[in-house]
């Protein structure tokens, strides 16, 4: 079983990249959960979440981004998810609908787009 | 003629426990192989038992009953050619999944609401779920199918 990771790099005073690896089940997002969240939503930024390492995606690891995310908007910012080729984590995005509420992008430039909006 | 003998199932025992959800994921990755299910189904086969299992955690009073959780992986013959049954036996509080609703799909971040999201995904991924009360103890069958030549 992978282990899950979480790093962040900012790309420019309002931008930052936030990459998670691994497993985003009850183990794994209860080991990244604070540090994403404050990463995620602590103020109005444009915030890239690249989750083209994650192995498996449950729904805490849903309400996790989620919940960033809304905090993120309130505060002015925004925030879009980076899959690449990852079809079982686009699967379970599409099926919860999250991928209506927030952009899914397939590779970065997208991505950077739907931020850019 | 006799009908033929129950397919041999592989069973594995959890507490009710996070760390446990990863031994149970590993278990079912294993078995699965093992039966030659296809990845596709062995992935959402996965999602749902972690959610199952995730709900027990959380809501079903299993933590507070102290009684293990049963598993059991088995083939079956469906219509669609090919399939697996995973049971998942439990002792804590009777819940039906068939019989909860889910919410509807949020049309904006600010009406997305956390709940409800693990039951959406069971319900989507499985092809045939069932529940029953047995000897006070809950047990759920979750189906996938699938063509032999897929």
């Amino acid at each position: 079983m992978t282990t899950t990771s979480i790093e962040h790099e900012d790309l420019a005073e309002d931008l930052r990249r936030i990459r998670l690896s691994g497993r985003l089940d009850m183990v794994g997002v209860g080991e990244i959960e604070m540090r994403f969240t404050s990463l995620a939503a602590s103020r109005p930024i444009r915030v890239l979440v690249d989750l083209t390492g994650v192995s498996f995606l449950a729904s805490v690891g849903l309400r996790c981004i989620i919940h960033s995310a809304k905090a993120l908007e309130l505060k002015g910012g925004r925030m879009a998810l980076l899959l690449g080729e990852n079809t079982v984590v686009r699967g379970t995005l599409d099926t919860v609908g999250v991928s209506d509420i927030i952009p899914v992008c397939d590779d970065e430039a997208a991505a950077m787009d739907a931020l850019t909006v | 003629m006799a009908s033929p003998p129950p397919p041999a199932a592989i069973p594995l025992e959890i507490q009710a426990a996070p760390l446990e959800l990863r031994r149970a994921s590993a278990w079912l990755r294993a078995s699965g192989d093992s039966m030659a299910v296809p990845a596709v189904q062995i992935d959402r086969l996965e999602i749902c038992l972690n959610e199952v299992l995730a709900n027990l955690l959380e809501h079903g009073g299993t933590k507070e009953s102290g009684e293990p959780i049963l598993l059991r992986l088995y083939t079956i013959t469906p219509d669609a050619g090919a399939g697996v049954r995973l049971e998942i036996s439990d002792g804590g509080l009777p819940f039906d999944p068939l019989v909860a609703s889910d919410k509807p799909l949020p049309s904006s971040l600010s009406e997305a609401s956390p709940g409800g999201l693990g039951l959406r995904l069971v319900r989507a991924y499985t092809d045939g779920m069932a529940y029953r009360v047995l000897e006070h103890r809950n047990e759920l069958s979750i189906e996938m199918h699938w063509s032999p030549q897929s």
